[in-house]
């Protein structure tokens, strides 16, 4: 007999439960900008500063779908390469060091993004292009482009509308793909997007109401175009403050960019959310704040050579 | 038949039966549309879709799941006295049912066989320990996946210590005490009654207990959340997969001080791999393993300057794994789960570093696990080198020691250990498998529930979406997945009925990789919305000569139908002048007034609608202005694209009337001149653009062989003409040039006798190329536009 087990008494953790509370083990984030062309700047830079805020919070790259339909740092108009601000007078670079897009340029299509939704990718779709999120998982979604009442337009060829988003949520669902999902669309009329959803879980934004425009913000004279839209600006703004210890909750953020600095009037929908938005932390979405347990129990192995050596 | 022809003249008569043959004709090509073309569209237009069992699936989602566990209780020697003895063996079923919720409910069936024990079973039970017996029982005989055997032994056994009622042992085998209360005198259905019970506890903890298979129910019961352990156990095992990936990575923050050496592949071959063999049935395993140099943990640790160690306390833990996670990398090409196990060895400048948990107290393992991730193991060497240690030092890691880590992490998260076992019970220590045979089981049953569960729900949601939406193409290879998975369900369910774990594990999990193969088809997503309005899109372009009259096909021709042009304006005009003329017709968008030198000018016109610019022309046209009589016309490429019912007549197939009442008038005059020198590409619009700087033309025309003709309103202009465009340099829209002569014509002859309606179908033919009008932009920003345009191909 070369090995045998010690097993010491179960300690039960009186804050383990805490950790658990949220009912997720792993985020996810799926960021997409469906604008294309040099004018579109802006909505390049709110998707990547959304990025920048995950990643910072803790979402690693490999739990981070990124689709961004133009690659502005390299656009040749720009006049500072290598670089997608986010404030005037190139205060804030939201491409920052690593950003690893994972579908670009003429990838970024609807079918694209509904497939990588629902899972349906051809089985030689590497691992990085997937959403591999299973029934613990939060998810963050954040699209931003150009959009009307009732759909978001992608490339300036095809568009996804709510009724599409919706069905695809709820097949996310049935097949336990997501714990819990929050949703943001900054465009026109992005309220429209989230009117359709009916799966449970999702907790929608949006950056304005049904017949409301959605602004652009941050005009740079430098770089000749506006470097942000405004609900994105102010919601980068938030998420600076945030950390990956912070107990700032939803309810916070529903309060971000008020008419007076959006213009529009940003919209919330929490109806199909189960949980009171004021005990969901921001890092709940935002930020991976990995639930840990500490190992009690150890097997008792020696090494079997040495057993017989001695 | 002769009466009527009597009636008629010969002449109607033929009339009479012309017709009828026109209207036979008529209802035979109707008859022929109506045949051929009708079931030609429906066979266009038809959704390919494959037969799906959809009573089979119907039946699925009404799952009554029913788990047979066998039982065998062998009395020892002094457990039942020679009268009990005589009625065993005896058979007992016992039925359980539960209902989970409206859909789902369970029958647990427990059949339980009592014996007497064998001489030999006697034997072994005298070892003098429980875990030698378990060892002897064993070889005596080796009892089924699945099933269970309980001894019963007496009371004052000494193979079982104070206060132990129950031991398990590592494989199927369990020695149950006798209670102190049955010695004598009770029935042997007092005696069962006492045992039953206890029997199934020993059940619950070695074959499954009802939370145990709720849980693994939760794909297809959303059960509300119950107390926070349970909510916890279900949240740190990963979810049955048919194969999972292993990663285990050694961190070496500093090379520089630290040479490590550890010995992966022994160490996996030595204690991981007996455990993933037993686990095969379950899943398939690969095991990668990486060494990553200068990674850092997340988070500083902090030092204790009393004790000169570093700590991580228990609530920094949580921050640690995201910024390692980004340097593990993982298998590309597998999505299977990721299992992780990550070894830290401190720098020397940051040991000995300590796992610190809410107490304060330190960690004994020096490790923590992540639920549905894997564990981290914190391994200080400081304690290898002595004072005068040189750097980097050699140090060998004692892979014993961590992979008990690792493997006890490994069992957490592949939900061997679930629970513990209530009091009483003493489980055997596992052996170098790592698992003993009824954890095994434990396992089997729960993934075998769980696939289950996890099969009918991907089944049902998918036929229930091929329901909802019609035109959605089930291809043969769907239709295929989903018969297979439902015949692998049900071989499944029969087998877990017939308490067959294994094969029902093999079954369940065929259905479940059918049915994933199935709902993740990449050809299910085409269509998946496909709105109304659209479909009758399809069509819409069968329907354009029809549909033409009113401006449906207007939109794209665009601009040029609100252009017009206004000609012989006096010398002196400016364009206010022309915006007095046109402005009572409508708002006007653009003038654009030519008044080249030499020339009479000219002007055209832009309406906001196209309909000003028709009232335009019909209340301008011929307009005496100042004692010029204006020439208000579209101009000649003008009721190009879309104008197709004005003059041509060709294309229009007599469908309607023709819109435009009043074209520009078929005017041709006597002063005539004719070209010759013209180059093969030069057509008429370029000709009549070159005569225009001599003045009004009426009418222009090329022929193949370079030359033309083209006549003037006025005398005046003819004669300029002749004297000035003479051997002038003629450039064709296509670029071409050449010196044209212009000569004065001599009588009309009839073959220039043409209609304008030649020109104008010319003129329709050539609108795309040469149109007037530069391609006008929208303004607006496009993410502000309201309208909606669709396109989806």
């Amino acid at each position: 007999k070369n090995t045998f087990i010690n097993l010491p008494p179960l300690v039960c953790q009186d804050n383990a439960g805490q950790f658990f509370s949220s009912g997720h083990t792993n985020n996810w984030a799926v960021l997409v900008c469906t604008s294309r062309f040099w004018f579109n700047y802006r909505h390049v830079a709110n998707t990547l500063s959304v990025y920048r805020s995950v990643k910072r919070l803790g979402i690693p790259d490999s739990h981070i779908v990124l689709m961004l339909a133009d690659d502005m740092a390299c656009n040749h108009r720009n006049p500072k390469p290598a670089t997608v601000f986010s404030h005037k007078n190139m205060e804030l670079n939201v491409y920052g060091d690593d950003v690893e897009v994972d579908y670009r340029g003429y990838e970024v299509t609807v079918e694209n993004f509904l497939r990588v939704l629902t899972g349906r990718l051809p089985p030689s779709t590497p691992r990085s292009k997937r959403l591999l999120s299973d029934d613990r998982s939060n998810i963050l979604i954040y699209l931003t482009g150009h959009g009307g009442n009732g759909f978001l337009k992608f490339q300036d060829s095809e568009e996804i509308s709510n009724v599409e988003l919706a069905d695809a949520f709820e097949q996310m669902w049935q097949k336990r793909r997501y714990n819990e999902l929050l949703f943001i669309i900054d465009t026109c009329q992005g309220a429209s997007m989230y009117e359709r959803f009916y799966s449970p879980n999702l907790m929608a934004l949006a950056s304005s109401q049904v017949g409301e425009d959605s602004l652009s913000h941050q005009p740079d004279l430098a770089i000749g175009v506006h470097l942000m839209d405004r609900y994105t600006f102010y919601l980068l703004e938030f998420l600076e403050d945030i950390h990956p210890a912070s107990k700032t909750n939803m309810n916070d953020l529903f309060k971000v960019c008020p008419k007076s600095q959006c213009v529009s009037t940003p919209g919330h929908r929490t109806d199909l959310f189960l949980r009171d938005p004021a005990s969901v932390l921001i890092t709940d979405f935002f930020g991976s704040v990995r639930k840990v347990e500490i190992t009690m129990e150890t097997i008792n192995l020696t090494d079997p050579i040495k057993q017989v050596e001695q | 038949m002769y009466g009527i022809l009597q009636t008629c003249t010969a002449h109607s008569c033929l009339a009479l039966s012309e017709r009828r043959r026109g209207q036979l004709a008529a209802l035979s090509i109707a008859a022929v549309v109506i045949i051929v073309g009708v079931p030609l569209w429906w066979r266009t237009t038809e959704t390919y879709r494959a037969w799906l069992p959809v009573s089979q699936i119907k039946e699925l989602a009404n799952l009554q799941l029913q788990l047979s566990a066998d039982v065998e209780v062998v009395f020892a020697r002094g457990t039942v006295t020679p009268e009990q003895q005589k009625k065993v063996p005896l058979t007992q079923t016992q039925d359980e049912e539960h209902v989970v919720d409206e859909d789902t409910s369970l029958t647990y069936r427990y059949e339980t066989k009592y014996r007497t024990a064998t001489v030999m079973e006697e034997d072994a039970l005298n070892q003098p320990t429980a875990a030698e017996a378990d060892l002897s029982l064993h070889r005596l005989s080796e009892s089924p996946c699945g099933s269970l055997v309980v001894y019963v032994i007496p009371e004052s056994s000494s193979l079982l210590p104070e206060a132990v009622d129950v031991y398990i042992g590592q494989r199927r085998t369990a020695l149950l005490r006798m209670g102190a209360q049955m010695r004598v005198g009770k029935t042997l259905e007092q005696l069962l009654s006492h045992l039953e019970p206890r029997i199934k506890q020993v059940l619950q903890v070695m074959s499954f207990s009802h939370n145990d298979i709720t849980a693994a129910l939760s794909d297809r019961v959303r059960l509300s959340p119950g107390n926070k352990e349970s909510v916890a156990d279900s949240m740190r095992a990963f979810k049955s997969s048919p194969g999972y990936e292993i990663t285990f990575s050694l961190l070496n923050p500093d090379p520089k001080s630290h040479r490590l050496h550890w010995d992966i592949e022994g160490a996996v071959q030595t204690y991981i791999q007996p455990l993933l063999t037993k686990l095969a049935p379950l899943a398939n395993f690969s095991i990668d393993s990486q060494t990553l140099y200068y990674t850092m943990l997340g988070v500083n640790p902090r030092f204790d300057s009393s004790r000169s160690i570093y700590m991580l306390n228990a609530d920094s833990l949580a921050h640690v794994i995201n910024p390692v996670e980004a340097r593990l990398g993982s298998n590309a090409a597998s999505s299977n789960p990721v299992l992780n196990f990550l070894l830290y060895v401190p720098d020397s400048h940051h040991s000995p570093l300590h796992i610190h948990d809410h107490k304060k107290q330190e960690v004994p393992s020096n490790a923590f696990h992540s639920p549905r991730w894997g564990g981290i193991m914190v391994y200080n060497v400081n304690g290898f080198y002595g004072p005068e240690a040189a750097f980097p030092v050699d140090i060998n890691i004692n892979m014993a020691k961590v992979m008990g880590v690792f493997l006890a992490q490994l069992r957490l998260l592949l939900g061997v250990q679930s629970s513990s076992p209530p009091p009483g019970f003493l489980v055997a220590p596992c052996s170098s498998a790592g698992l003993a045979d009824w954890e095994l089981d434990r396992l089997m049953w729960t993934r075998s529930v769980e696939n289950v569960a996890t099969a009918t729900t991907t089944i049902t949601s998918l036929a229930q979406l091929l329901d909802q939406i019609g035109n959605i193409v089930i291809n043969d290879n769907i239709a295929q997945q989903v018969s297979s998975a439902v015949t692998s369900l049900q071989l499944a369910v029969a087998e877990l009925e017939a308490g067959n774990l294994g094969f029902a594990l093999q079954y369940s999990k065929e259905a479940i990789l059918a049915s994933e193969r199935a709902f993740f088809d990449p050809s299910l997503l085409h269509l998946l919305y496909f709105p109304d309005d659209q479909k009758f899109a399809i069509y819409i372009p069968l329907f354009l000569p029809i549909m033409s009259g009113d401006g449906l096909v207007r939109g794209p021709a665009g601009s040029n139908d609100c252009r017009i042009y206004v000609g012989n304006l006096p010398p002196d005009i400016r364009s206010k002048d022309v915006e007095d003329l046109f402005y009572k017709y409508g708002a006007i968008r653009d003038i654009d007034l030519k008044n080249r030198r030499g020339g009479p000018p000219f002007a055209f016109v832009q309406f906001e609608d196209p309909r000003d610019s028709e009232d335009a022309v019909y209340g301008r046209d011929g307009y005496d202005y100042d004692g010029y009589r204006l020439r208000v016309e579209f101009p000649r490429s003008g009721r190009g694209g879309g104008g197709g019912g004005g003059g041509g007549g060709g294309g229009g197939g007599g469908m309607g009337p023709p819109r435009m009442r009043h074209g520009p008038p078929s005017r041709r005059s006597e002063y005539r001149v004719t070209v010759s020198g013209l180059p093969p590409s030069g057509s008429w619009q370029d000709l009549k653009d070159h005569m225009r700087e001599a003045g009004d033309v009426c009418y222009a025309d090329v022929f193949r062989d370079g030359t033309g003709v083209v006549e003037f309103v006025r005398k005046e202009d003819m004669n300029y003409a002749i004297r000035n465009l003479d051997n002038t340099k003629f450039r064709s829209h296509e670029g071409e040039t050449a010196y044209i002569y212009v000569k004065m014509d001599g009588p009309r002859s009839p073959s220039y006798g043409r209609s304008r309606s030649r020109s104008r179908s010319r003129s329709r033919s050539k609108s795309r190329s040469r149109s007037y009008s530069p391609a006008r932009r929208s303004k607006g920003s496009p993410r502000y536009s309201p309208r909606r345009s669709r396109s989806r191909t």
